[in-house]
């Protein structure tokens, strides 16, 4: 699952940064309104949390000029104020969540997910497709119950595929929802990944369609 | 102490300039009056002189009147009209009957050049007199020298006087009605030369109470620079409460971004098992930010009580704040019923409105079991705001100290009570009335009674 953060604080989005990495996410991150805006309109997020105040542009009008360009991808507002006004506002201009600061890591880290599956049609914390279960809170994958040991980058395979509801998902989104930018990518780490994780829970477990791509739970070909 | 009323001064300045102007006009007006009735006086009574100098036969021993008079008067006693011929030389004195056994008598001779010389004398029955006299020689008929002899008429100045005093009593009562008119018209003058200021109180009221951020408007050239100071004053002040807010708000940024840090550190404490310590410093975290927002919002309250006072739909506040609130996990499993007019409006401005609610429902949210109740009724001017739930609920003696500032019930969850006390603050500000109770299901039920606003 690929996240951008948007914060200018540099103190700030480290401490998210790596929160949300520990739990299994890919994380970018931009420092000010201009690139933040650009990136959320040019690429494709899981989604993004973004800061209100923020150099260049703030972060109401990002998320304006987001929503009237017809991008849905779920945001989480992060404020400094605590008024109601302007949380309604936030809420308003299309935001998902909205956080104050101070808040709880932890906290952040759980509305997050939730946001995720509430994007993705998943109202329950845990997905389950045949016999693979996804818990997001405890970043678990179980096969028939039995918990199977992943690496993180087989996890957020498997997370970002069970979180697509069984739609085939190519290789380019793969490669960008997995890997951040600068990693250097073989040709075939798709392929390498997708086989280590069928391994570990089964060949029927992601289906192939050529030319489509992966997906968990979606018709054989 | 006061000063009088510019007003009043300036009546009183124009009324007495008045007095002294028609004081002034009065008495030349008069005195021209008197003068113009002595002179016609006079001119009557030199045309009487020749018609006795020309009846005058000298050459009888005791000067005589080849005929007499015309006018009546001098043939009765004390007529008030009179003539005198003497002859200095011997003194004899011919007169007419109205003189009967007076003299009239100059106190300077006659001039010797036969001009006629004119003074007051004293009448021969009256305090004064108007009198002409002149010094004439004749040629007398077989005689060596010239007979010369003083001729006088003379004319009580009572008929004069008379007409003085009628005149000065109608031109006392013209001087009157000027006065008047004049007072009047400086009144009139006074009132539209002052009546920008009452434009100028007008709009600085209206600034006062919101319907207006400056003096606007066209006001005279005397005016503008004071126009003009006030709203440079009105300026600098918003200038200032803006500066000072946003200095606060900086301050309030700088600070939670601080305290984010020190939560970022207590998420790593507990990765590394020190979770009561995480938990001691996210508790003060959280206890810190809420005393920043409470300032914060309380001085921008504070604020906009004093200016914008607007009308606020009650349904589309409540609405948002709740749209807000599901989205929180406390708040989207509950189930809301709204039971909203949708014309009923608060006379509250939208931020205040929304903090409201914001502050009531998401207490609301924080307790409840399953659900949360919202309604609004208008009624007499007034609208009546209910926020039930079904939590656990408070006894009488919890529910006394709710709102309170820095009051809290339950210290088992998160929040100082510090959003109720902003609750109360906005009411408070506004006018209106707060109450707590139970809800029928056992929660809390907050009561809120707010003016209606217009927007309805």
């Amino acid at each position: 699952m690929l996240l951008l953060v948007i914060e200018d604080d540099p103190g700030i989005a480290a401490t998210i940064r790596s929160a949300l990495e520990q739990a299994g996410f890919l994380v970018e991150r931009e420092s000010n309104g201009e690139n933040g805006w650009f990136r959320g309109d040019t690429e494709t997020f899981d989604a993004i949390i973004l800061d209100l105040g923020l150099p260049n542009l703030d972060g109401l009008t990002i998320l304006k000029r987001w929503r009237k360009a017809g991008h849905t991808m779920p945001v989480m507002v992060l404020t400094a104020r605590g008024n109601w006004d302007e949380r309604v506002e936030g809420i308003d201009a299309g935001a998902d969540d909205y956080m104050a600061k101070p808040f709880r890591v932890e906290e952040l880290v759980a509305r997050t997910r939730a946001l995720l599956r509430r994007a993705a049609g998943h109202p329950s914390p845990v997905i389950e497709i045949g016999e693979i279960s996804l818990d997001t809170r405890q970043m678990r994958v179980a096969k028939t119950g039995i918990p199977v040991a992943l690496s993180p980058q087989e996890f957020r395979l498997v997370s970002y595929l069970m979180h697509q509801q069984g739609r085939f998902v190519g290789q380019p989104e793969l490669t960008a929802h997995l890997y951040s930018q600068d990693f250097e990518l073989d040709s075939n780490a798709i392929e390498v990944l997708v086989r280590r994780v069928r391994q570990k829970l089964g060949t029927e477990a992601i289906a192939t369609r050529r030319g489509f791509g992966y997906s968990m739970g979606g018709p054989a070909e | 102490m006061r000063a009088p009323s510019l007003r009043l001064r300036l009546l009183l300045v124009s009324a007495a300039s008045i007095a002294v102007a028609l004081l002034i006009a009065g008495i030349a007006i008069s005195s021209m009056f008197s003068n113009h009735i002595e002179r016609s006086r006079t001119v009557g009574l030199e045309s009487q002189l020749a018609r006795l100098v020309a009846l005058i036969d000298p050459d009888l021993a005791s000067p005589h009147l080849t005929q007499s008079m015309s006018d009546p008067r001098y043939e009765t006693p004390a007529g008030g009209i009179y003539w005198q011929i003497s002859d200095p030389t011997d003194g004899t004195v011919t007169r007419s009957r109205s003189l009967w056994d007076t003299v009239l008598k100059f106190e300077m001779p006659l001039p010797e050049d036969g001009t006629v010389r004119v003074a007051k004398i004293a009448g021969p029955d009256s305090e004064e007199a108007l009198a002409l006299g002149r010094r004439l020689s004749f040629e007398r008929d077989g005689a060596a020298a010239d007979r010369v002899l003083e001729v006088f008429v003379a004319e009580d100045t009572d008929g004069i006087r008379a007409a003085d005093a009628a005149f000065q009593a109608e031109l006392l009562l013209a001087l009157a009605i000027v006065a008047l008119v004049l007072i009047g018209a400086t009144w009139v003058q006074v009132t539209l030369g002052l009546s920008p200021l009452d434009t100028i109180k007008r709009g600085v009221a209206a600034i006062r109470t919101g319907r207006a951020k400056a003096l606007d408007g066209n006001y005279p050239a005397e005016v503008t620079p004071l126009v003009s100071e006030v709203n440079d004053l009105l300026a600098t002040q918003d200038r200032s409460i803006e500066f000072a807010r946003t200095r606060a708000a900086d301050l309030a940024h700088g600070l939670k971004t601080s305290l984010t840090l020190l939560n970022g550190e207590a998420h790593e404490l507990r990765r590394s098992g020190n979770a009561t310590a995480a938990a001691a410093i996210e508790n003060l975290t959280a206890g810190m930010s809420e005393v920043i927002d409470h300032q914060l919002r309380l001085s921008r309250l504070r604020h906009r009580s004093r200016s914008d006072l607007r009308s606020t739909l009650v349904a589309g506040a409540a609405g948002k704040v709740i749209a807000a609130l599901k989205m929180t996990p406390e708040g989207r499993t509950l189930d809301w019923r709204v039971d909203i007019p949708e014309a009923a409006a608060i006379a509250l401005d939208m931020m205040d409105l929304t903090e409201l609610l914001g502050v009531f429902l998401e207490n609301a949210t924080k307790w409840a079991r399953h659900r949360v109740d919202v309604s609004a009724r208008s009624a007499n001017g007034k609208v009546e705001l209910t926020v039930t739930d079904d939590g656990p609920g408070l006894d009488s003696a919890a529910l006394a100290k709710l709102g309170q500032r820095g009051r809290r019930i339950d210290e088992t969850r998160p929040g100082s009570g510090l959003g109720l006390a902003i609750g109360r603050e906005i009411v408070t500000l506004n006018g209106g009335s707060l109450s707590f109770g139970r809800s029928p299901a056992g929660g809390l039920q907050v009561d809120v009674v707010l003016n209606a606003g217009s927007a309805g």
